[in-house]
């Protein structure tokens, strides 16, 4: 009896989960394909728009960002100033539109200088192994045994502050994380049939790393330079913040909330606004990189 | 395991190596030289000639490479030079202010780990469920917000307006909250996405597949070997954490006065310190590497499987 | 299935909490913009009053915005912290007229140009019972002398004599300001007959308090000096922080953590002004706020003229009102006794500055907006900027001032620097920034010779290349006028001269704010900020 209960029982749990399993194998991938795709057109969408205001900034900014008005120095937002003005009454949201192009500017120079350079010498690395990758390899650890945060403080500390310090600064330590994602693709890559194939076709180095492997990695870097606009904005809002980057009076967004720190309570709305525009800005780039992940890497499904 | 742990030392040895010669070369990089900031922070104008004597005299005319001997030499004694900020050994300043952040980054990745597990399992667990979408969606809310934004509004609502917690962090509960949450939040939300991912490679392996088919009740498959087997990732994302919590806590201490090593490497920024950033960036990198080495090995000693596939290879 | 839904619903709580910390943070903060209100904190403080109240010993927090490694008033600055602590005390002490008084001396004389006679108050002890004798107080500023070149430069002391509570000062060459300098920190008495280690932790003074127990860069505990020569402390205990951040200092005074501290944006004092639960104690201080401008011959600014039309292209009276403070009339602040009332200053001036500046060449060739130097070709000045303790004044001002100087067609570009001293050393600078105390003794020479000769040994901060030789002579006479009113008319004429050769942009004297709770009585900021906690701060 016991027995005969048991097996019932099992033939009852087998026949929930092929409906559960089997209803979601039916539906499921449709359902997400569209839903994942629909995600994406979303966040591109939002990010085309930020991407807009940032260009359009100065056109859009009501006042000039750097003048200033001693008399409405710190005043509330109001119909004048949305946003309010700033210590030395400036337009604080003229210079957070301002801001916009100096920020994301500086963020896209420095995720593209980092992946293109990371990516070519991690293939190169991968597709040709030996020492060479042995090499590169070990340098990375070197890089790689400090902590990001670490090395651009050490390095800005050392050669100075600045913006264009604390990219390099960035940049040295960033690098690494392409260089090693490309590396072992390519790595596997390598003795796969059709690489082999365009190979004793006759087809150059350059070319199978270019026509061949480029192709194949360029997904996962596409997705992981998405993710890290929000990461290196972050970083670089960090070093703005210590007072480590910008410069007075350009308007920059870490710079801005480092300027309006001061203010927290007597003028809130300097930090508020900056702070904010800094958040919608990374979170549209994460949310647009996790759906763009999905889309192109569907191994997590 | 022995062999592994002794190869892992030799790399480790190099690796450090390595460190202390980047480093030092950083130094080179700055605009002024170390008989140049003698003077400067003295606060006198030095005439070239006494410049160039100074130089002679510090071995500041020696290749570069023999400096670097010289200074590793004392490095390798304990002797990281004198701070011209605090007037004092390096080596003082950094066993003082160490233990602090250390404390700090000890109890946010404590929290973090108590915190980012169980959410990261129940957001996998319950996959496309409600709870999965909240826990996601409020991840991202997380990742995207500026750390220090996020410790000042902390500050002036549960500090300046509730009076709940301290501005100026002491040892005591009420100094130590408002840091570690400010670290912690950024990295929970980081580390539960990572880990509903590594327990959902899990969940979909065909061993739980199987399990499932001979009808192991989803509990089972879920504490007793999904869980177990995704602590791997796990394991290794925490030794990741620890730069993290290290970096991070250079602007968190800033923020919240914590007299730890962060607070005074930017202090000695300011003040061109150069001794002292070394010496920052040289125990942050030992004890980064450390805490990797360690984790290897847990990582060994946790999965057979590893040496295994390796020895298949 | 029972153990999974309590699990859920655990953690849902978790998930829960943690967030709603985060959003109620949010939540809040956007409430505050519309809403000004200042009861919940004012409430926290109430309470925290009766709690401290009930205890019955009195006990007060502070918050510095430094405090050294070590207590060692010999070393580099640190003798500031150990003054400002109420722990060490001078031979004299500047009131805040910035007129020296009687300490640990309660009379003196000028025997001769050379020759000091101090005579050490009787019956005066160390907080440890010890007698300060004329050899202890004799000790203990050879010590000074020997470890500090600061303090060898200030007495150019020859030979110290002591001789019961008679102790005899004969300096190398007459040194008119010995007095006034023998105030600053660095020669507090303390008993050198301790260990030199207990110096570094808890030297003993003669002042009100004394230390318990320090912790490097965070803390000093205090207790009361029972025998303190001058009447009983107001306190029993003090807990002294450090708090670097200006803004951290003022959110701990709201959250009731501080109950006394200084240094605080004029910004945030309006945080507390009007406000019953807080003391406010404002002062106008001996610092002056000023662009330092580059005299020597590789700068732009080495030409007169272009000098003058800056001076009057700044609006002084704008920055006092934006930062705080008085407009500055020349070199020395309005908060020392030099007879700034008789100096010709400069206002503002735009039309004035423009005139100037067409008649001596600067006009606008290309057609940018700016104007070029008499040659033709750009200028574009460099300004350093860097921050003090924490402030945003400085790099206000260096907005403003850039700002100002548009109007009249001058091109500015502003660099943020931490370490300006490099820049400064190197003279690759057009302005740099500084707020520098102008009297740091209370008397006018050392900041005359410092900053605008290249006389002596301490005349090593002048980077700005000015040289006038009637300063020069002043810096002369100085040295031989042991009458005060003399050494004042001569400061003045010093001021005039500076005003006349346009050497620095002299903006505004800053405010010195210090700011209680409403519990603590008298505690009242010193016009020379080596002071901090007296006998008199007392709580209700």
């Amino acid at each position: 009896m016991g027995q005969a209960s048991e097996e019932k029982g099992a033939v009852i749990h087998r026949y929930k989960e092929w409906k559960r399993h089997g209803r979601k194998a039916l539906l499921k991938p449709a359902m997400t394909k569209k839903g994942k795709w629909l995600r994406f057109i979303i966040f591109a969408i939002l990010a085309l728009a930020v991407l807009f205001i940032a260009f359009l900034g100065p056109v859009l900014a009501p006042y000039d960002p750097l003048a200033t008005d001693y008399g409405a120095s710190l005043s509330p937002p109001s119909p004048e100033h949305w946003f309010g003005t700033d210590n030395v009454g400036r337009d604080v949201l003229s210079r957070i539109l301002y801001g916009a192009g100096n920020s994301f500017s500086l963020t896209f120079i420095m995720v593209a200088a980092v992946s293109v350079i990371g990516t070519l010498i991690g293939m190169v690395s991968g597709y040709f192994g030996g020492i060479l990758d042995t090499i590169i390899m070990r340098f990375t650890d070197i890089l790689l045994a400090f902590p990001d945060t670490v090395f651009a403080i050490a390095v800005v500390g050392m050669i100075g502050p600045g913006l264009l310090n604390t990219i390099l600064a960035l940049s040295l330590v960033w690098w690494t994380k392409y260089a090693r994602l490309t590396r072992g693709l390519a790595s596997v890559m390598r003795s796969k049939d059709f690489i082999i194939q365009a190979k004793f076709g006759g087809v150059k180095t350059p070319g199978i790393l270019f026509r061949y492997i480029l192709p194949n990695v360029l997904p996962q870097v596409v997705v992981t330079m998405t993710l890290d606009i929000g990461g290196m904005m972050l970083s670089l809002a960090g070093l703005s913040f210590l007072g480590l980057a910008s410069q007075p009076p350009t308007p920059e967004w870490g710079y801005m909330l480092y300027e309006g720190k001061s203010y927290l309570q007597t003028a809130p709305w300097i930090m508020l606004f900056a702070g904010l525009a800094i958040f919608i800005t990374v979170l549209v780039f994460n949310l647009l990189g996790d759906s763009l992940r999905d889309i192109l890497d569907p191994k997590e499904e | 395991m022995i062999q592994y742990i002794a190869k892992r030392l030799v790399q480790l040895i190099a690796v450090l190596f390595g460190v202390t010669f980047l480093t030092f070369m950083i130094t080179q990089a700055a605009p002024s030289d170390a008989a140049q900031m003698q003077y400067i922070s003295m606060g006198t104008i030095p005439s070239e000639e006494l410049l160039e004597q100074t130089r002679e005299e510090m071995g500041l005319n020696d290749p570069v490479l023999v400096q670097y001997g010289r200074w590793l030499w004392n490095v390798l004694h304990g002797d990281l030079g004198t701070s011209t900020k605090f007037s004092e050994s390096v080596l003082t300043q950094m066993s003082r202010k160490l233990p602090m952040t250390i404390e700090l980054a000890a109890v946010s990745g404590v929290i973090m780990v108590l915190i980012a597990f169980p959410l990261g399992i129940l957001s996998a667990v319950k996959k496309n469920k409600w709870i999965d979408y909240l826990i996601r969606f409020l991840s991202f809310f997380g990742i995207s917000m500026p750390n220090f934004w996020l410790g000042l509004l902390l500050m002036y609502v549960f500090a300046v307006r509730l009076g709940w917690f301290h501005v100026v962090s002491t040892n005591d509960i009420a100094g130590i909250v408002l840091p570690v949450a400010t670290l912690t939040i950024p990295m929970v939300c980081t580390y539960v996405r990572q880990i509903r991912a590594a327990v959902l490679e899990e969940l979909n392996s065909n061993y739980v597949v199987g399990a499932r088919s001979r009808g192991i009740s989803e509990r089972r498959i879920i504490f007793g070997h999904v869980l177990p087997n995704a602590l791997l990732p796990i394991v290794t994302l925490i030794g990741l954490s620890v730069g993290h919590l290290l970096g991070g806590a250079a602007i968190i201490e800033t923020l919240f006065s914590w007299q730890g090593i962060g607070n005074m490497v930017v202090e000695a920024i300011r003040v061109r310190d150069y001794p002292l950033i070394q010496g920052y960036v040289i125990w942050m990198a030992v004890i980064y590497v450390m805490v990797n080495l360690l984790v290897d090995i847990m990582y060994r000693l946790l999965d057979p499987q590893i040496r295994l596939r390796k020895k298949v290879d | 299935m029972k153990i999974k839904k309590v699990m859920t619903l655990l953690l849902s709580a978790v998930v829960g909490a943690v967030f709603l910390a985060g959003c109620s943070g949010a939540g809040t903060q956007g409430t505050e913009n519309t809403a000004v209100s200042e009861e919940s904190s004012a409430e926290e403080n109430g309470s925290e009053a009766a709690d401290a109240g009930d205890t019955g010993e009195k006990h007060v927090n502070v918050a510095f915005f430094w405090i050294t490694p070590t207590l060692d008033p010999a070393v580099d600055y640190q003798g500031w912290v150990t003054c400002r602590l109420g722990v060490g005390e001078a031979l004299v002490k500047l009131n805040d007229d910035l007129e020296v008084e009687g300490c640990v001396a309660d009379s003196w004389e000028n025997i001769d140009d050379t020759t000091w006679e101090f005579h050490i108050r009787d019956g005066i002890t160390f907080s440890n019972g010890t007698p300060v004798t004329a050899e202890a107080a004799k000790a203990s500023l050879e010590r000074a002398i020997e470890m500090n070149d600061r303090a060898a430069e200030y007495l150019k002391v020859d030979m110290i004599e002591a001789d019961d509570q008679t102790l005899t000062i004969t300096t190398t060459e007459p040194n008119a300001a010995l007095l006034n300098n023998l105030v600053e920190p660095v020669f507090c008495i303390i008993d050198t007959t301790q260990s030199e280690e207990s110096i570094e932790t808890a030297p003993i003074g003669t002042g009100p308090y004394v230390i318990s127990s320090f912790s490097p860069e965070q803390t000093v505990e205090l207790v009361k000096n029972d025998t303190y020569w001058d009447g009983e402390p107001g306190l029993d205990t003090i807990t002294v922080t450090q708090i670097a951040d200006a803004d951290a200092r003022t959110m701990a005074l709201q959250s009731g953590e501080v109950d006394i501290t200084n240094t605080i944006d004029n910004t945030s004092v309006t945080l507390f002004t009007n406000n019953s639960d807080y003391n406010v104690s404002s002062i106008i201080s001996p610092r002056v706020n000023v662009a330092y401008m580059n005299n020597a011959q590789s700068s732009p600014l080495h030409d007169i003229e272009l000098r003058k039309a800056i001076s009057y292209g700044v609006n002084r009276e704008a920055y006092a009102e934006l930062i705080g403070g008085s407009v500055a009339h020349s070199a020395y602040s309005d908060a020392t006794p030099f007879g700034n009332d008789t100096i010709t200053a400069y206002t503002y001036d735009p039309e004035q500055a423009v005139e100037i500046l067409d008649a001596a060449g600067y006009v606008d060739v290309d057609g940018d907006g700016y104007r070029e130097l008499p040659d033709g070709s750009g200028m574009n000045l460099r300004y350093l900027q860097a921050a003090d303790h924490g402030s945003a004044d400085s790099a206000i001002l260096a907005t403003a001032v850039q700002s100002d100087l548009k109007e009249i067609g001058i091109q500015v570009e502003i660099f943020s620097v931490e370490n300006l001293t490099e820049y400064q050393t190197e003279g690759n600078f057009d302005f740099y920034t500084g707020n520098d105390n102008s009297a740091p003794t209370g008397d006018p020479q050392i900041w005359l010779e410092t900053m605008y000769t290249d006389l002596g040994t301490s005349g090593k901060s002048n980077l700005t290349g000015f040289q006038n030789d009637r300063i020069d002579e002043i810096i002369e006479e100085m040295d031989t006028a042991f009458d005060p009113e003399e050494r004042y008319a001569l400061a003045a004429e010093a001021s005039q001269i500076l005003n006349d050769e346009a050497a620095n942009l002299f903006l505004t004297n800053s405010y010195l704010n210090m700011v209680s709770v409403a519990k603590v009585k008298n505690a009242i900021q010193p016009v020379a900020d080596f002071y901090f906690i007296t006998k008199d701060i007392t709580v209700e």
